[in-house]
């Protein structure tokens, strides 16, 4: 029985960069523009809070509860790969 | 391999849509912004650093890697692997006890009314859950399983503290572990993370103490997820959360078994031991979110009538990684004592 081993072939970079894709598209609109005010365009807290009209100590929990967030979801793509895998058995 | 902090926000800058634009010089300052921020490390570098682009397409990055990979899949050739055991053994029940579901629930619900503790539920769970580390190759597999123990604690002011403790591993086999272990393998007892919250910044989805009635529950469960209009594996899902920051109380298990019996879906399994190696009945569910791809396993304590636990298994199998249907895919235990712990 042979298998085609479909994520093993992209490579574990690319795999990461897709999941993590499709987790930030899960997160609220509001935690999306947190992660892109800070990791993307590099704010700061002070900075990121003053642009989303949050203190710097709101912004750092709403960061840390949306990577949490993101590492659940990505844990759980791991769950979301499977239920849309399909068994093919090709040799 | 494991999704931790690091690999998590090395991912999240390799979406960013402009990335490829970023000098080193920025993207260690971006990195440094981020220490500030999540770590408490302030550096000169994180207050001065102020890059800004403007009109990027936000998620535009996700749909064309997913075109990159499409192609990629159709020109590798193919490798052979055998469907192996990569995920913990699969709880088996004695279904000859005939109950139905309405006949479990009473039982339970019986012995819950007869317990005496915890009248009031508490703010904080405490589970066990696991990580898998599988390596699958032509010359054969491993998988070891890392059980992890998560204590949750939060008071009404939204302060707060959560700890994850690294459990005794185990092969999904039930043979000896690999030598030399997975690197993600931590030795039983490492603190694995250890986050405390100032006031204000615990965010559970429902802060408000629940009620006890039926309606009052189905209320807080929405919170968690739990559709307006709903079945026997969505209440599993909805509870899965909701007990991840909360520990109800005896009459609120109760309620939540009477939305159960009154949900469609909920098939009694029999009677079993899970993996903490309790008695329990299990009751599955199938999730209306789900695709119809997985199912839920509530257990429910044959000696106390509250639910101790959830699993999630696939209902078919699949290609990548190659698992059968029936695979256990997830499992999160409550209600457990120390000496519990080892699986």
């Amino acid at each position: 029985m042979r298998w085609m081993a479909e994520l093993s072939v992209t490579g574990p970079e690319l795999d990461d960069l897709i999941e993590v894709s499709m987790a930030l598209d899960r997160l609220s609109d509001d935690d999306r523009e947190l992660v892109r005010l800070t990791y993307w365009e590099g704010l700061s807290a002070v900075e990121a809070g003053r642009t989303l009209g949050l203190s710097d100590g709101a912004v750092k929990v709403r960061l840390t509860r949306a990577r949490a967030r993101l590492r659940e979801l990505l844990e759980g793509r791991r769950a979301v790969t499977i239920r849309r895998g399909s068994a093919r058995e090709v040799g | 391999m494991k999704w931790d902090d690091e690999r998590v926000d090395r991912a999240i800058r390799a979406a960013d849509p402009a990335a490829a634009s970023l000098d080193e010089g920025k993207s260690q300052r971006a990195q440094l912004v981020l220490d500030e921020i999540l770590n408490g490390r302030r550096t000169d570098a994180a207050t001065r650093f102020r890059p800004r682009r403007s009109s990027v397409r936000f998620w535009a990055p996700a749909a064309a890697v997913l075109v990159l990979v499409l192609v990629m899949i159709v020109a590798v050739p193919l490798t052979s692997t055998r469907a192996v055991a990569l995920t913990p053994p699969v709880l088996t029940f004695d279904s000859r006890t005939g109950l139905t579901v309405e006949d479990l629930v009473d039982r339970s619900i019986t012995m819950l009314s007869e317990a005496s503790a915890e009248a009031e539920p508490a703010r904080g769970s405490r589970f066990v859950g696991w990580y898998l580390d599988a390596t699958i190759t032509d010359m054969g597999s491993t998988a070891v399983i890392s059980p992890q123990i998560t204590s949750v604690r939060w008071n009404p002011d939204l302060s707060g503290r959560i700890t994850i403790v690294a459990g005794e591993p185990y092969s999904a086999t039930g043979g000896p572990l690999p030598d030399p272990r997975p690197s993600g393998t931590a030795e039983p007892g490492t603190v694995l993370s250890d986050m405390t919250f100032e006031a204000g910044e615990y965010q559970p989805l429902s802060e408000v103490m629940p009620g006890d009635s039926s309606s009052e529950m189905r209320s807080f469960l929405a919170s968690y997820g739990l559709p307006s209009t709903y079945n026997a594996g969505d209440i599993m899902l909805a509870v899965g959360g909701a007990f991840g920051e909360w520990t109800l109380s005896d009459r609120q298990h109760a309620s939540i078994l009477r939305l159960l019996a009154d949900a469609p879906g909920a098939e009694v399994l029999g009677s079993g031991t899970d993996r903490a190696g309790r008695r329990v009945w299990g009751v599955r569910g199938i999730p209306s979110q789900a695709d119809g791809a997985s199912s839920q396993l509530m257990l429910i304590s044959a000696d106390t009538g509250r639910i101790v636990g959830l699993e999630t298994m696939l209902t078919r199998a699949v290609e990548e990684p190659p698992l059968k249907a029936g695979s256990v895919i997830s499992y999160t235990m409550w209600d457990t004592n120390e000496g519990d712990l080892d699986q």
